[in-house]
């Protein structure tokens, strides 16, 4: 399992250690997905090895780069995107527009591209007509030219998925991906989801619905206090009373 | 008709510098007090050039544009990285830094006395000596630079610059480097501004640091709330808007004594009451946060 390996991470805010000599390996397939208790670490981890924190201490390596060295931008160009707790969309463009910026190397993003115009237009139609079927995966091809601003919360997560789709990498770290969705479209998350790991992708996912967790999850990563405190088949670690207690306090 | 067509001119200047203004306050989101500063390069390059060394009105416009996209490079490496205020902090140190160099490096730029007799221009064996001329050539250039800001900041570099304006982590978590996008708007935004700068100095045949001060950067903010942000259309005529009033209010029957002091405060209501009015300027499609 070679994924993304993390090594003695260590996180201060100020006195408060986060990360407590956190190591990890995140598997490259599957689904796995992280749970621990509020202020275990979860959300600071996923931070940590998507360039929106620099650790106090330690490594994390994907495909032979350092990726605590690198701007989070880059990290996403080495094949790891992100989503957030609270929804981050780009509200005053529309669906479409949201998941045609979230592609990749666009020429006309740059100066000389935007200037010259050379090859901009045709690029442009290939990242709308390639946006137009992750749109129509996820269940979102009636709402294209919606704004963000008008789609149900359960929508807006699926956008949100849409977009890490759109940047085509190979491992998808969601934080709470169904929290505030309603029951009937958890499924439908959650199903996506599986789809997208079926294709040999890896999705990772911090959550606190434990029948999701059950559910779904090949692999299971338990934290509290900055700390790993068990791994492996959810099956087993669910059953498991420390883990119960590492939730219930 | 000389009255009428200074008041075009000067409207075409000002409109080029608004644009320059809205690629970087409005699509960007930046909001910076030291756009007069990159209006002076054009300017004093050009006099400077012309004037000392003899050298070509172009060669002098394109030393004012180089000098401007190098400070506004220099200010965004130390400023941009860090929080929004800090950025507004450090192009106010611009400003104020650069109005004092205008000011005081008087073996360069003559300090108050200001630079005289720069000499018109001439494009390709046409020598731009009547207003007529220049009215043409200033509005050649808003044409040009409309068709720089449409394909900078209407395609898919627009929209990131939008983007980034609304949400820069959204845009870190996709992969975009949002730095050297702000940094793109912020050279591209000065380099126009420079070339605004020196067609005014040849215009104008003088310039001197009054011209450059905060105030004029604060000008130039109020022409693109006035106009609006996201139609190019919106900051002309906020320029044209906030050039044309005070002229026209010489033509309202003030009392002599107090004309100057009463046309400053209806000034400031006239512009009060669009803004209460329209709050997303006179034509403009999005509101500046």
């Amino acid at each position: 399992m070679s994924g993304i390996v993390c090594r003695g991470l260590v996180m201060k805010f100020e006195e408060r250690e986060v990360l407590a000599n956190l190591s990890l390996d995140l598997p490259e397939t599957g689904i796995t997905a992280i749970i621990g208790p509020n202020g275990a670490g979860k959300t600071t981890l996923v931070n940590v090895i998507t360039g929106f924190l620099r650790p106090s201490q330690g490594s994390c390596v994907f495909a032979g780069a350092e990726l605590t060295r690198l701007p989070a931008h880059a990290i996403v160009r080495k094949g790891i995107v992100r989503t957030f707790q609270d929804l981050r969309l780009i509200r005053s463009l529309s669906v479409l527009e949201n998941v045609v910026l979230a592609r990749q190397g666009q020429r006309g993003e740059g100066l000389v591209g935007a200037l010259l115009g050379f090859g901009v237009a045709r690029e442009e139609k290939e990242n709308q007509s390639e946006a137009r079927d992750i749109l129509a995966r996820v269940g979102l091809d009636s709402r294209v030219t919606s704004s963000a601003d008008e789609l149900s919360y359960g929508q807006q997560k699926l956008l949100t998925i849409a977009c890490c789709l759109a940047t085509e990498s190979s491992i998808l770290l969601l934080d709470e991906p169904v929290s505030g969705v309603d029951p009937a479209t958890i499924p439908i998350v959650m199903g996506l989801l599986q789809e997208i790991a079926m294709e040999g992708k890896a999705v990772i996912f911090i959550e606190h619905n434990m029948d999701v967790v059950a559910d779904f999850a090949d692999r299971l990563v338990v934290m509290d206090g900055g700390r790993l405190i068990a791994q492996g088949s959810p099956r087993n670690l669910l059953k498991q009373r420390r883990i119960l207690e590492a939730y219930i306090g | 008709m000389d009255y009428v067509l200074h008041i075009l001119i000067l409207a075409a200047i000002y409109g080029v510098l608004a644009m320059s203004l809205e690629l970087v306050l409005g699509r960007t989101g930046l909001i910076t007090l030291g756009h007069a500063v990159v209006y002076a390069c054009g300017a004093y390059s050009s006099a400077v050039l012309t004037l000392r060394f003899g050298v070509s009105a172009s060669l002098g416009l394109l030393a004012g544009m180089a000098l401007a996209g190098a400070i506004s490079c220099l200010v965004a490496l130390v400023s941009l990285r860090l929080h929004a205020d800090n950025f507004v902090i450090a192009t106010f140190g611009l400003q104020v830094a650069g109005h004092s160099i205008l000011l005081n490096w008087i073996g360069v730029t003559q300090g108050p006395f200001g630079m005289p007799g720069i000499p018109r221009p001439e494009i390709l064996g046409w020598r731009l000596d009547s207003s007529l001329d220049f009215l043409l050539l200033s509005y050649g250039i808003v044409g040009l630079a409309a068709v720089v800001l449409w394909r900078v900041g209407f395609g898919p570099l627009g929209r990131l610059l939008l983007a980034i304006k609304e949400d820069e982590v959204f845009c870190r978590s996709v992969g975009k480097n949002v730095f050297q996008s702000k940094l793109t708007a912020l050279v591209v935004g000065s380099m126009l501004a420079a070339v605004s700068g020196s067609i005014y100095a040849h215009y104008a045949t003088y310039v001197d640091p009054t011209t450059f001060t905060v105030n004029e950067s604060i000008l130039i903010i109020s022409m693109v709330i006035m106009g609006g942000v996201g139609r190019l259309a919106g900051p002309l005529l906020g320029a044209a808007v906030l050039v044309a009033l005070p002229e026209g209010l010489r033509f309202v029957g003030l009392p002599e004594q107090l004309a100057g002091n009463l046309r400053q405060i209806l000034y400031g209501l006239l512009l009060i009451l669009v803004l209460l009015l329209r709050p997303r300027g006179l034509i403009g499609r999005y509101a500046i946060d």
